[in-house]
Order: C-alpha cells, then structure tokens, then sequence
C-alpha cells in the first residue's frame, strides 16, 4: 500500500463514520426533524468524504469531475428532499421534539 | 480481499432477504413501499458484485426508482379515494369493488374455520414444492456454462456497437426489446383505458424550493439521459436507463406542478409515447424491403441504425413511465384537468 491508499482510506473511513453516525441518529432520534438532520449529515459530508477518498484512487480528472457532480447531485437532492419531508411534516400539525 | 469480498456479499444476500421478508410482512402498505425500494437498491448493489453495471443502471432506476414512485402514487390514489380528494368514477369505483371482492375472498379470510386453514396449509405445500423445484433447478446447473457468450463475442464487431449488452439488446435479440417496447406501450395504454380520474393534488402548489430544485435538476436529468444512450454503444448504458431517467424528469415535472399537460399537448404525449415502437418496426421494415431479414441491419449502417432506434425507444419510455406514474388517461372530456395557477417563474423558464 503506498501513501495514496493510506490517504484514500483515511477519507473514506472519515466517511463511514459519518454514515454509521447517521444511521444511529436514524434509529435513535426522537422525532422526524432530528432523524432527517442525522440523514442529512451522513449524505452531506459522509459522501463528501468518500468521494474524495475514491478520487484519490482515480487517475482520470474526468472520473473525479463526474465523483464531484454526484456528489453534488446529491447535495442538491437530499438537502430538498429534506426540505420537503420536514415542510410536510410541519403542515400536518408534527411538532418538533423538545426536551 | 478475497475474504473481505466474501464477507460482504454474505451481508448482501442477507440483508436482501431480511427485507424482503420486512417488505412482504409489514403491517402498514407505505412501509412495505419504502422497503421494497431499499430493495431495489439492494438488488441493484448485487448486480454490480455480479460485473453487471447494465442491469444495476436499471434495476436502480426503473426498479427501484421508477417502480417506487409508482407505488407511493398508487398507496396515494388509494387513500385519496377513501378520504374523497381523488374524483371517483365509475370506472375506479368498479375496480375498486373488485378489489375489495378480492381481499374477502382471497386475502383476508378468517382462518378459523377448517376450509380456510386447510386453503392456507395448501398454500404453503404449494409454496414449498415450488422452492424445492427452484432449487433443484439452480443446482442442476452445470458450474460452468458459456452459453452463446462466445457466439455473441463473435458477432460483436459486426454488430455496430461495442458494448456487449447493447449489441444483444438492439441487433442480435432485437425481437425481444421490440416487443418490450410494445409491452410498455401497452401498459400506458391500459392505464388510458382503465381510469380517466386525475389527481386533485400532488403536493402542494407553492412550493418554491421543489420549483427551484426542479428547474435546476430538469435540464440535467435530460442531458443525463442523452449521455447514457450515446455511451450505451460502447459502456454501461443504453435506452431503457436513458429512459428510466427521462421518465423521472417526468414524474419531477408533474410532481412540481410547473404546467399541467393541457389538452392542446396531448396528441404530442400520444405520439412520443408511440414514437419508439413506431421507429423500430419502420427501420425493421425498410431492412425487410432491401432485402435484409426483420430486425436484420447491414454492418455498416448498423451503429446509425440502433442509435436512431434508441433514441426513439428512450423518449418513448420516458414518456410511458412518466404517463403511467399519471396513472389516468391525461385528458377525458368527462373529467377535465384540475385549472391550477400557472408560476409566472416557471413559465419563463420552460421552453415553448
């Protein structure tokens, strides 16, 4: 293993963590507004982070622009689709949890 | 790696059949929707362990996606129907009786009874016999099998393109995707035919971040999927992702509510939605009348030839998928559209 890999695992680890946070979050956050920031935070920088790990391994700048789009993408997608959840929970009469 | 490779497609199949079960067993039909989506990911995550990026491009999209969105569209026609938001016509109502004729009978009998409890204990014979055949099928297999893996190989640089899958799919098994084409036509067509109620509401109206998110993500989606036809011919990809891709900028576009298809338009949803099977039966014909087979091209005009097919085939799945996640003949003269306000935004940004 050479230097690049150490550093790729590095970020993608970095990155899992994120994810195995989130779903923690999912599984144990009182109500839906918690659990969608726990969501949007391990597709927010968990991804992030694995993508640039992945680019690491890349040596085509094209691939690692199409990684950086998707990352991107998904950016755009979960933080409205977060939006949208949360919205419509509001609407119909959730309140968020207090302690 | 080997062991770590292994390790992880253990946890695959496991998890695949953990929600499958999860899926069939849950109580509330929304959460069985949204299991059998997570699914479809999975099944999708299987097919690239398998070195089938085509079929995970399609079982994510269309499989997953696609079906997905379907689903939760019909779990909302339904519950709109019972609380009275969806227009019910007798033709719904008809369905609907039947459907309810079916639970009592089939679904949700009391299993107290001797006849009801013998049912189920056939059932489950039943069930069990069919796996033993499935199984004694898989094992039966010979370990290894080329198949016409190798007679496929050989025809590829005739064939036009140089993905592997694409030159099956569009020139050596033309047949079939001719008549999935038909198939999917027909779907769209049974849809019209069934049910002519539109949905009242898709979500709400003014809803300036799912505008704003749609205007940006639209154009994309398009280019997206004009990318993945034209690299269908030499990588992963090809018509039905394309169109897999193009048909959820449609379900995006009516979710969005930017416009309405109004009448005026429908006569161009009726052609799009034809346009593939139309093109792929003319090109068919004309090869037939300069003397080649059905389905047959010349090499040499074969890569034009099933570029112009896909194209065609994608923006006619785009449009059928889009039309059935409609789920209702676009426009009857009994049940006009819903007039909503039209975004004086959106409007600029849509191209006339």
């Amino acid at each position: 293993m050479g230097l690049i890999d150490y550093i790729s695992a590095f970020f993608i680890i970095a990155g899992l963590v994120f994810f195995t946070g989130g779903t923690v979050g999912l599984l144990r956050f009182p109500d839906v507004f918690t659990r969608l920031h726990a969501l949007t935070k391990a597709d927010n920088l968990g991804l992030g982070l694995i993508i640039i790990g992945l680019a690491f391994h890349s040596n085509n700048p094209a691939q690692v622009l199409k990684l950086l789009f998707i990352w991107l993408l998904v950016l755009v997608a979960s933080s409205t689709v977060c939006y949208l959840i949360a919205n419509n929970a509001l609407q119909h009469g959730i309140k968020p949890w207090k302690k | 790696m080997e062991f770590l490779k292994t390790l992880f497609d253990l946890i695959l199949i496991s998890t695949m059949v953990w929600v499958a079960w999860q899926a069939l067993t849950a109580r509330a039909l929304f959460k069985s929707i949204v299991l059998f989506i997570a699914f479809g990911l999975l099944i999708s995550l299987a097919w690239v362990r398998l070195n089938a990026p085509d079929i995970a491009l399609a079982e994510a999209a269309i499989g997953s996606g696609l079906t997905g969105a379907l689903l939760l569209s019909a779990l909302g026609r339904m519950r709109g129907m019972e609380r009275g938001w969806v227009k019910q016509t007798r033709k719904d109502r008809s369905m609907k009786n039947t459907s309810v004729w079916l639970q009592k009978t089939i679904v949700s009998t009391p299993p107290s009874t001797f006849l009801r409890g013998l049912e189920r204990l056939s059932l489950r014979i039943l069930t069990l016999v069919l796996a033993i055949i499935l199984f004694w099928a898989i094992l039966s297999l010979p370990e290894t099998s080329p198949g016409l893996t190798e007679k496929a190989i050989e025809a590829l640089p005739n064939s036009g393109v140089k993905n592997p899958v694409t030159a099956i799919l569009l020139n050596i098994r033309g047949y079939d995707t001719l008549l999935e084409v038909a198939i999917l036509l027909l779907a769209a067509v049974g849809v019209w035919a069934f049910s002519r109620s539109t949905i009242r509401k898709f979500s709400n109206p003014h809803n300036d971040i799912l505008l704003a998110f749609v205007c940006l993500i639209l154009p994309i989606m398009i280019i997206v999927s004009g990318y993945l036809v034209w690299i269908g011919a030499d990588h992963p990809g090809g018509a039905f992702q394309a169109g897999a891709i193009l048909g959820s900028a449609g379900v995006l576009w009516l979710l969005s509510e930017i416009r309405r298809t109004d009448q005026s338009l429908i006569w161009l949803q009726r052609i799009g939605a034809s346009f593939g099977l139309a093109i792929f039966l003319l090109i068919a014909l004309v090869m037939m009348a300069i003397g080649s087979n059905f389905l047959e091209y010349p090499p040499k005009l074969a890569k034009q030839l099933i570029l112009i097919i896909e194209i065609a085939a994608t923006i006619s799945i785009g449009i059928i998928l889009a039309s059935l996640f409609l789920g209702a003949h676009p426009g009857s003269e009994g049940d006009p559209l819903p007039v909503e306000e039209t975004y004086e935004d959106a409007d600029n940004q849509e191209p006339q």
